[in-house]
């Protein structure tokens, strides 16, 4: 964490290392410098590497504290830190004052007891959902930030904000709703659904996130594509064109899921490399951005990035299943959903869940899935990560010693 | 130059010494800090500058929604009044007679609940307020984002 610290110093604001230097050792009681507070966003990915189910002793805590193991209370003397976590990756921690606050002096001792946060040093804070006054005042914003967008153009604002919500229940989603990116997708692709009212034949289903991301996710290449003149003249052409559309709204997928396969370190060995189109990519503006500060194209919010992970892995796991249930031994090494724990880090409960909505929409059989059990079921027995897949594990290549003492 | 950096090299020219004292052995190795400082100044200048003037989460700020929170006791778990985030971020953690001894704040939230979005206000908003050295009293902090994922 030190080291992000300086890095942005260095990178964000030029400073050379003798100025963090000299920041870092200042006098306390300093008051020509100014107080810093450090807003480290997305500490997840740091959890990944805590066994939180283990963090019981007073080692455990102290081993993995935030505040001693970065130093911050020798070199930040001065600063506060905000931190953001989501919320299920710190569910199972019992302890959150000692995994982030620093720790009371007087416990480095050798007794066996859990050591204390120093008195009065952390603060815990939950966003929470939106309540429905919440969800009303940010569609009334919505509705004025894209008049008429997807909505009839005639209709005044209240009355979009009234049919956006009959159709947040219509379809069961007020739940998802209370969650601003979700609802700013909801807000996106639910103009385009059907209401009971407007077709008396529709029946109320509920929809799940990955419908409402795949449907907003088309939405916006399809816009795109409009934009592109070439294909704006296909639309309005024959069949063959309308085919060529498709081909390369799949096109654009893939590629989508090759970067968000390559930026969650996933490896696929058998895929065919492909030419990043990064001009073509960057034009998808709400999916993903250029990010300065990596060089390089990313999603602009982690849950894109997670919904094509789990699109490849619906995808390889039909692959499978469907062509190679009597070719036993063909099962690849490194299947994607073998090559990292889904209960353990920062992404797993999102692609877990995404993986979850595509067995309920029947996107992957439970059949399927039975079938991937089994074929992985088969084999050498020495080989401990086939082992671990007969037991209906998911495996991470890359946490072997550790994950095979544990289990 | 902007004005803001003028103020701040001007500043520590002019009043650094008499607001460190000492004697003038001491004075010389002060107006050599000095130099720093305001070099050091001129940086935090421009980067609350850009930090301003960065437009790229305009969208996602005009359906800004401000956020709300329960206040959480870490060990009963026992959740208590419904604040403003911001506020009660400014007003507990960050405030004028805050507890010096508060450290870390952890701000938790489901997948897309706006923790980044609301990150990135709270830094406009630390830094839209923070004048520069003239003015500069506990109560001014200078927030630095640093994206971690």
């Amino acid at each position: 964490m030190a080291e992000a610290i300086a890095e942005t110093l260095e990178r964000e604001l030029s400073m050379t290392k003798e100025e963090i230097k000299m920041l870092n050792n200042r006098d306390p009681n300093e008051r020509l410098l100014p107080q810093f507070v450090f807003i480290l966003d997305g500490y997840d990915e740091h959890l990944q590497d805590i066994r939180i189910e283990l963090l019981n002793d007073k080692t455990d805590y102290m081993k993995n504290n935030f505040y001693a193991i970065n130093k911050l209370g020798e070199h930040w003397i001065n600063a506060k830190f905000i931190v953001t976590c989501r919320e299920e990756n710190l569910c199972y921690v019992k302890r959150k004052d000692l995994l982030f606050a620093p720790l009371d002096e007087k416990f480095e001792d050798d007794s066996n007891e859990l050591p204390t946060a120093a008195s009065r040093s952390f603060l815990q804070r939950r966003i929470e959902p939106f309540s429905d006054e919440q969800i009303d005042c940010y569609l009334k914003k919505y509705s004025f930030v894209n008049p008429g967008a997807n909505l009839n153009p005639e209709m005044k604002s209240w009355s979009c904000i009234e049919r956006l919500n009959k159709m947040i229940d219509f379809y069961q989603v007020r739940e998802y709703a209370r969650v601003p990116l979700l609802l700013w997708i909801i807000a996106n692709v639910l103009p385009g659904l059907p209401l009971e009212k407007d077709k008396g034949t529709v029946q109320s289903t509920a929809l799940n996130k990955r419908f409402f991301i795949e449907a907003f996710i088309n939405q916006m290449i399809k816009a795109v594509l409009k934009q592109n003149s070439a294909l704006n003249e296909a639309t309005t052409h024959d069949e063959t064109q309308a085919g060529e559309e498709e081909q390369i709204l799949r096109k654009i997928k893939d590629q989508l899921q090759h970067l968000a396969l390559r930026l969650s370190n996933y490896v696929r060995s058998n895929s065919v490399t492909q030419t990043q189109d990064k001009k073509m990519l960057l034009g998808l503006d709400p999916l993903v951005c250029w990010d300065e500060n990596f060089s390089e194209i990313r999603f602009r919010h982690l849950l894109f990035q997670e919904f094509f992970v789990a699109r490849s892995m619906t995808e390889e796991i039909n692959e499978l299943t469907n062509s190679n249930l009597d070719e036993k031994s063909n099962l690849p090494e490194d299947l994607l959903l073998n090559q990292k724990l889904l209960n353990h880090g920062a992404s797993s409960y999102s692609i877990a869940c995404f993986l979850r909505d595509a067995v309920r929409d029947g996107k992957i059989k439970a059949h399927q899935l039975l079938s991937l059990i089994q074929l992985s079921k088969q084999t050498d027995r020495s080989n401990t990560s086939r082992k671990n897949r007969g037991k209906g594990r998911v495996y991470d290549k890359s946490r072997r010693a550790r994950s095979t003492s544990n289990r | 130059m902007n004005k803001l950096e003028e103020i701040c090299s001007r500043f520590y020219v002019k009043h650094a010494s008499s607001l460190r004292g000492g004697g003038e052995e001491k004075e010389n190795t002060q107006n050599s800090e000095n130099l720093d400082y305001s070099g050091l100044y001129s940086k935090f200048c421009k980067y609350k500058d850009k930090v301003l003037r960065d437009t790229s989460l305009e969208n996602e700020f005009n359906l800004y929604v401000e956020p709300l929170v329960h206040s959480h006791h870490s060990l009963t778990k026992s959740k208590h009044e419904v604040f403003e985030l911001d506020f009660d971020i400014r007003t507990k953690f960050l405030g004028p007679h805050d507890d010096v001894e508060l450290k870390v704040l952890l701000l938790t939230g489901a997948v897309g609940i706006g923790k980044s979005l609301f990150c990135r206000r709270l830094q406009r908003e630390i830094l839209f307020g923070w004048e520069g050295p003239p003015y500069m009293n506990e109560g001014q902090w200078f927030a630095i984002y640093i994206p971690l994922s």
